[in-house]
């Protein structure tokens, strides 16, 4: 079982530990200037919008050129080709979805395309 | 108490789907069983799956976990004024479980009584959130490595949703909505200009600026003062 991650797990909790801790260890420590109160509160909301937008919405052929699609892929790591959901119409179920292991063959722009998202 | 379940819902829900979306990303279950124990925080656990998907170096993961966690600041120096007189070594240990949940219920039920209650801090962070949210972790782990093609469920639109889900929840006003919508649009276009990894930097970086620049509304600046800068102090 693999557990080449595990340090990328100590990593990145020795970079959040100090975050939780300066300011119940240190008094004083959390003085900041609003403004900078006020832009570390709102980084968390803009990565993962971004991280959101950019798995569904950019997708990396074998060659890694992105292009732009409504899309969502989990399952794969990257260089790898990728799964993309397209919806397509069933005129009995309405709109479905589809997997289609060539991203390009399914251009966004070419129908109207609903969120994927529940 | 029902706040308390609510939660436990939620990080047992977020635990699943974490377990998953890391599960179908290629992370073995000590792997992603390690991000819940150790790093213990949702959204950067939920982004390094994404920045491991994206194929972003360590350094880019670190660099970029730091930001996200950076909330946690905030939340510590909420709390820190009524734990100024407990021992150190407990407010050492205390700081690791210190997660958007457990501020929550800590910082309202510190404010209700009106000091510090250490027992009802260790079960908001830890029986309502460390517990539910590592146990689901696993469940979400091992449920998905049974699951031969996570895709053909629709399991790989958990993670934008859960994403999605997440920023939804850490959105308090419209600061936070311009961000996290300018973060996005930023992050689309430079990953189609250049590199989805320069795409999701530019966008965490960028989109707070855009709030910055956004007024909130009087009712946000009172919250804001109430629930992250201002709690109050016991007497």
């Amino acid at each position: 079982m693999s557990t080449v991650l595990v340090p990328l797990a100590i990593l990145m909790a020795l970079v959040t530990y100090p975050w939780r801790a300066v300011p119940l260890l240190a008094p004083g420590m959390h003085r900041l200037p609003p403004t900078a109160q006020t832009y570390i509160r709102l980084v968390g909301p803009a990565i993962l919008a971004s991280l959101a937008a950019v798995n569904t919405m950019v997708v990396l052929d074998a060659a890694r050129h992105p292009s732009f699609h409504i899309s969502a892929s989990s399952g794969s790591r990257s260089g790898s080709a990728r799964r993309s959901w397209s919806p397509v119409v069933d005129s009995s179920r309405g709109w479905s979805s589809r997997h289609s292991s060539s991203p390009s063959s399914v251009p966004w722009a070419s129908r109207p395309c609903p969120s994927p998202l529940p | 108490m029902v706040d308390s379940l609510g939660i436990v819902a939620s990080a047992g829900g977020f635990g699943l789907v974490y377990g998953l979306s890391a599960r179908a990303a290629g992370f073995s279950p000590v792997e992603a069983s390690a991000m819940s124990l150790i790093v213990f925080g949702g959204a950067s656990q939920f982004a390094a799956v994404g920045y491991v998907l994206g194929g972003f170096s360590w350094a880019g993961i670190v660099f970029l976990t730091a930001f996200v966690n950076a909330r946690h600041f905030l939340y510590s120096a909420g709390l820190a004024p009524y734990l100024a007189d407990r021992p150190r070594w407990l407010r050492a240990v205390m700081a690791h479980f210190m997660t958007d949940e457990a501020f929550a219920l800590a910082v309202s039920h510190f404010r209700r009584i009106g000091r510090a209650d250490v027992p009802g801090y260790w079960w908001a962070a830890i029986g309502v959130t460390f517990i539910p949210w590592n146990v689901a972790t696993i469940a979400g782990v091992l449920l998905g490595g049974s699951i031969p093609e996570p895709a053909r469920f629709g399991l790989d639109v958990i993670f934008p949703a859960a994403m999605i889900g997440l920023a939804v929840g850490l959105i308090t006003g419209r600061p936070e909505v311009v961000a996290a919508i300018v973060g996005a649009v930023i992050a689309v276009a430079v990953s189609l200009a250049w590199d989805p990894a320069a795409g999701l930097l530019a966008g965490g970086l960028l989109g707070p600026l855009a709030g910055l620049a956004t007024r909130p509304g009087p009712r946000e600046r009172r919250h804001e003062a109430e629930v992250i800068l201002g709690a109050r102090p016991p007497e």
